[in-house]
């Protein structure tokens, strides 16, 4: 049986390196015999919200069978508690049912894994809950409350719209010392490059690198515009210029075989890793600062 | 006649997705000449919301549509969306680097030098 030995990615960790890890794990997994894998947390003692969130996306989408083994009391109370094993999942729940079990989590510092399914008619109640907890957590300042609901209900709106996934899935982690929320929200879904060649747009640009069509997304190029009626596209776009440039946050998408990091100290880049690497779906993190700086206003960045 | 639609007896504080807003229609009477959005209550009202509400109202007419209840925020909101629809759409286009990693050897080096 294979053993893939878990990394320990301490809070201090950034986006980058928190994804150069989890590589080496899905990696390290793929090419692991037939048979069952295991997934060794003896060196384990912190989990990076960046690489905890895409590790249990990864568990619950993989074909294989991966077993946990050789973790801390301490580490297993934890990942019980953000439902690492078997995501809390949100479909039709009534509002008050879901309020209630997420108001455990109002005097935590993260929220649980969840997924939602696409077809919740109570689409709407999942974000607000799930904002409303954050906001409490973290104890929000006024100024970051709307620009977070407007990443929340632009980017799982998108999911809902693009992704052709039956659930996305959430997590969120208050980290206190950074003063900052590390959001987590991804589908396993028909990926960005791969919605635009199902809507067979921009395909000259794209020209198949799947970073092109990150880029085209992250400037707001929508698949479902209509003719004369340039309306749609700015969830992503609008989204991480208020993110980055107005909140001083960072912001990370993977979707595919590509991948793209946009953060206040002048990271801007988009990269192809298709010869290499492919995630079955779109990952994005965020993260947002619980304080905005002096001068900011979120209308500034509304188009 | 006028109906009066109280969008917190529709939906919750929080109007997040395109979808909900797309239901809206079904809500309006084939009888109303008028239609009173009612919006107290409304913590939060997403672009994608405003931008299918927007088609929705546009939809309808001759129908038409008064607000009352709007936050200073949804006003501001529904006011750069309505604008936005009626002037071409200005891409926030930069200039980012385009990068390729040929192993994954190369990617992590990279990553980690960050």
């Amino acid at each position: 049986m294979q053993t893939v030995a878990i990394p320990n990615v301490r809070q201090d960790e950034r986006i980058g390196s928190s994804f150069n890890h989890i590589i080496q794990v899905v990696d390290m997994t793929e090419k692991a015999p037939e048979g069952p894998v295991v997934w060794d947390f003896s060196a384990v003692s912190f989990l990076h919200p960046f690489f905890l969130a895409p590790l249990a996306i990864y568990r619950q989408q993989s074909d294989r069978e991966i077993r946990c083994e050789n973790i801390s009391l301490q580490m297993q109370s934890y990942l019980n508690n953000i439902y690492f094993d078997r995501m809390l999942h949100f479909e039709n729940a009534p509002k008050e049912a879901a309020e209630q079990v997420m108001e455990y989590y109002a005097h935590r510092s993260y929220t649980p894994l969840c997924s939602f399914a696409m077809n919740d008619e109570n689409k709407d109640a999942f974000g607000s809950i799930v904002r409303n907890i954050i906001v409490r957590q973290a104890r929000v300042a006024a100024t970051v409350i709307t620009p977070l609901s407007y990443f929340l209900g632009e980017l799982v709106d998108n999911i809902y719209e693009h992704s052709g996934a039956p659930d996305g899935y959430l997590f969120s982690q208050f980290l206190e010392r950074e003063e900052c929320i590390d959001i987590c929200i991804a589908d396993s879904g028909i990926t960005i490059p791969g919605s635009y060649a199902k809507a067979g747009l921009f395909q000259q640009e794209i020209d198949g690198d799947p970073a092109e069509a990150l880029r085209l997304a992250n400037e707001g190029r929508s698949t479902k515009n209509r003719p004369g009626a340039e309306s749609r596209g700015y969830g992503i776009s609008t989204s991480r210029r208020m993110l980055v440039e107005g909140l001083g946050g960072s912001f990370f998408m993977l979707s595919g075989s590509a991948f793209h990091r946009y953060e206040c100290h002048g990271l801007n880049y988009y990269a192809n890793v298709s010869r290499f690497f492919h995630w079955s779906g779109t990952i994005i993190l965020l993260r947002i600062p619980v304080k905005a700086p002096d001068g900011f206003n979120y209308t500034d960045y509304l188009e | 006649m006028t109906q009066t639609l109280s969008l917190r007896d529709i939906y919750c504080a929080d109007l997040f997705s395109r979808a909900k807003a797309a239901e809206l229609a079904s809500h309006i009477s084939t009888d109303a000449d008028s239609v009173v959005l009612d919006f107290t209550g409304i913590t939060f009202m997403s672009r994608s919301f405003t931008d299918e509400l927007l088609t929705v109202i546009d939809s309808q007419v001759p129908r038409t549509f008064h607000y009352e209840g709007r936050s200073p925020d949804i006003v501001t909101m529904m006011q750069k969306v309505a604008d936005g629809r009626k002037r071409e759409r200005r891409l926030g286009i930069q200039h980012p680097q385009m990068l390729t990693f040929d192993t994954k050897e190369n990617l992590s080096k990279f990553l980690v030098a960050q």
